[in-house]
């Protein structure tokens, strides 16, 4: 058997999942520090697992970590960042992200307004992003390579495009560049940290149909930071749900949303606007606000703000345990 | 960008005119009229007021200025009061020394200026950064006098390592150089603290920027993060500061060029306005104000070349 042969494997035990994973983030820990030397604990003891063309959302609110988790696995944390522990695996072996940066590893960010070097062209940036991974191909290869990605992302006349400033085009058409620039290093794993928040509604409804599209083109697994549920429930197969640094629910997409097991998830759903909702019912949201990240709570993070929250809740945190078929959710009462 | 051009013209023109007016107003409003200084306090008021004639002095302030203009466009920039020969030609061959020398010390400046930024903003905090910045202070509120003068003595005087005085004028390029040493490091020492600072500050800025993470996240090596993609936009506010300080650099060489003796535009000036030699101090002055304005139009233009954002608003401007 071929599991002899991966003896060095760090972990024999697995799932059926982890096996045919592309790419795994283990038991990763990451604090940030102030100028005061105080840490905050931004994400705790997170399990993911990535399988090939597989697209995995990450959702929570503002605060929870999940731009943190995007750029651990790039390896561009700040400068305040501590990683205290965990690691991200590669096809079975432990790897630095640093190094992979360009080669395994592509992103697209939030914000493509400033995302692309403002007195750069174009072309010169989408050559340059693909060095690292072709570096004995020529810069006249490479641009050919370029025109032809901004026409599969759907960008009319890319010769002349590739010689335009950022400046000269508009915010969707840059987020496509962006997006174009990570499908040439033909990434093992794509990371997309809210790449659509910024841009407004029609272009987000393109963008994420991009992303989508995308698979075609990309053999590597996308992870793809959201805090629109309505956006990730329709693109990704797997979802994440993140609450102040700690994943709290995990399933498949359709799962999740059908039958959500952790309070949270359920009132995240819940606040979420609904495009096709006629009634004048007010917003709903969360009472109160994400835990001191300096001094967590000895029980489940979420029990001040949980409605079915019990003794139990407050003393001892929840493991994050089977609730489902390939559902994990991280509750004492799980709904 | 046709346009564009023709409007710097049309300022540089005004510039110029207001520089002229001021001048002549200059000459006005020092104390005691400049033809009676000049023939001393025994002349006769026949010989005062041939000389007031002579010197355009009894003209009203306007026609002096449109005269001025008029001569200065047809290249004659008026006769010297003393020796009587006509001023362009002093004039003209100070110009290349005080050019050598600011030219020498931008070169200087920025050579070793840019490079000291750079290594500061690679490791904030760190012992280059800590260095620059204590050096940095010292040599920009060291005025460039004083550290000319301590030169002169260790190198010139002490060491005997370079020549005391003058600018080698007649002899050959080496020559010229070697008298070129002195005045450029104490022109440029305080630049070379100044564009320090001002590259480490921006460079600081635009390795924050959302670009450079961008640059990072494809696996641009460090050298080409730096050099490439960050240095590209923190030059251009260091540029427009070079642009301001050309003004700085022709003030700081009036002294340095007459410590060191040097027969430049600065040491002209200085010495014809000790004579009350108007018709030099007014000449020396255009010309001054004219290296200065086409300086900066140059920095306009390397500006719009650096960043095409400004180019396009220049290019926008033209086709209004």
């Amino acid at each position: 058997m071929s599991s002899s042969l991966k003896s060095r494997d760090p972990e024999p035990a697995k799932t059926d999942a982890q096996r045919s994973a592309l790419i795994e983030v283990r038991d990763l820990s990451v604090s940030f520090v102030d100028k005061h030397g105080e840490r905050f604990s931004v994400l705790r003891n997170i399990d993911l697992s990535l399988q090939p063309k597989a697209i995995m959302g990450v959702v929570g609110e503002s605060g929870s970590g999940k731009s943190t988790l995007a750029n651990a696995m790039m390896g561009l944390l700040p400068k305040n960042a501590v990683k205290e522990k965990g690691d991200i695996i590669l096809k079975g072996k432990v790897v630095d992200p640093i190094a992979l940066r360009g080669r395994a590893l592509a992103m697209v960010f939030q914000d493509p307004m400033n995302a692309l070097h403002p007195v750069m062209t174009i072309g010169t940036q989408m050559v340059d992003a693909q060095r690292a991974r072709f570096p004995n191909h020529l810069i006249r290869e490479l641009r050919k390579r370029a025109a032809e990605m901004l026409t599969k992302v759907g960008i009319a006349d890319p010769e002349k495009r590739l010689s335009c400033y950022p400046h000269e085009l508009s915010g969707g058409m840059r987020q496509r560049v962006m997006i174009a620039m990570a499908l040439l290093v033909e990434p093992d794993l794509l990371v997309a940290d809210e790449p659509t928040t910024a841009l407004d509604a029609t272009i987000e409804a393109q963008i994420a149909e991009l992303f989508r599209a995308s698979r075609d083109t990309l053999d590597g697994a996308t992870l793809f930071v959201s805090h629109s549920l309505g956006l990730v429930s329709e693109l990704c197969d797997e979802v994440v749900v993140l609450y102040a640094g700690a994943i709290v629910e995990r399933a498949d997409v359709a799962e999740l949303f059908n039958a959500p097991r952790h309070p949270y998830t359920r009132a995240l759903i819940a606040c979420e606007p609904r495009s096709d909702d006629q009634s004048d019912e007010a917003m709903v949201s969360i009472p109160g606000g994400l835990p001191d990240l300096s001094s967590l709570p000895a029980g489940c993070v979420f029990a001040s703000r949980c409605l079915h929250a019990s003794q139990i809740c407050r003393q001892i945190a929840p493991p994050l345990v089977t609730a489902g078929q390939n559902h994990l959710a991280a509750c004492w009462h799980p709904q | 960008m046709f346009r564009y051009m023709l409007w710097q013209i049309a300022s540089l023109i005004a510039v110029l005119v207001g520089a002229v007016a001021v001048l002549v107003m200059l000459t006005d409003l020092i104390p005691g009229d400049a033809a009676s200084v000049l023939l001393g306090s025994r002349a006769t008021p026949d010989a005062v007021s041939a000389l007031r004639h002579s010197m355009g002095l009894d003209l009203p302030a306007y026609q002096r200025v449109a005269r001025f203009l008029w001569n200065a466009a047809q290249g004659n920039l008026g006769t010297d009061a003393i020796s009587g020969h006509p001023v362009t030609g002093t004039v003209l061959r100070a110009v290349p020394n005080t050019l050598m020398l600011a030219f020498g010390a931008i070169v200087v400046s920025i050579g070793l200026g840019l490079p000291l930024g750079v290594h500061a903003a690679e490791k904030p905090g760190g012992v280059v950064d800590r260095c620059t910045a204590f050096i940095a202070v010292g040599l920009i509120s060291t005025p460039s006098f004083v550290i000319a003068i301590l030169l002169l003595l260790v190198f010139s005087v002490r060491l005997g390592w370079t020549p005391v005085l003058g600018g080698g004028e007649g002899e050959g390029f080496l020559s010229r150089l070697h008298h070129l040493i002195l005045p450029v490091v104490a022109v440029s020492f305080g630049w070379i603290g100044y564009i320090a600072r001002q590259v480490r500050a921006s460079l600081l800025d635009v390795l924050g920027q959302a670009y450079i993470r961008t640059a990072r996240a494809y696996g641009l090596s460090n050298r080409t993060v730096l050099y490439k993609y960050a240095l590209k936009v923190a030059i251009i506010p260091v540029v427009s500061i070079l642009g301001v300080g050309i003004g700085d650099l022709i003030g700081k060489s009036v002294f340095v060029e007459t410590i060191f003796g040097r027969p430049g535009l600065g040491a002209l000036i200085n010495s014809a306005l000790r004579d009350r030699n108007y018709p030099v101090v007014q000449a020396g002055v255009f010309v001054v104000v004219v290296l200065f304005v086409v300086t900066n139009a140059v920095v306009d233009l390397i500006y719009a070349w650096l960043d095409p954002r400004i180019r396009e608003r220049f290019f926008r401007h033209g086709d209004q």
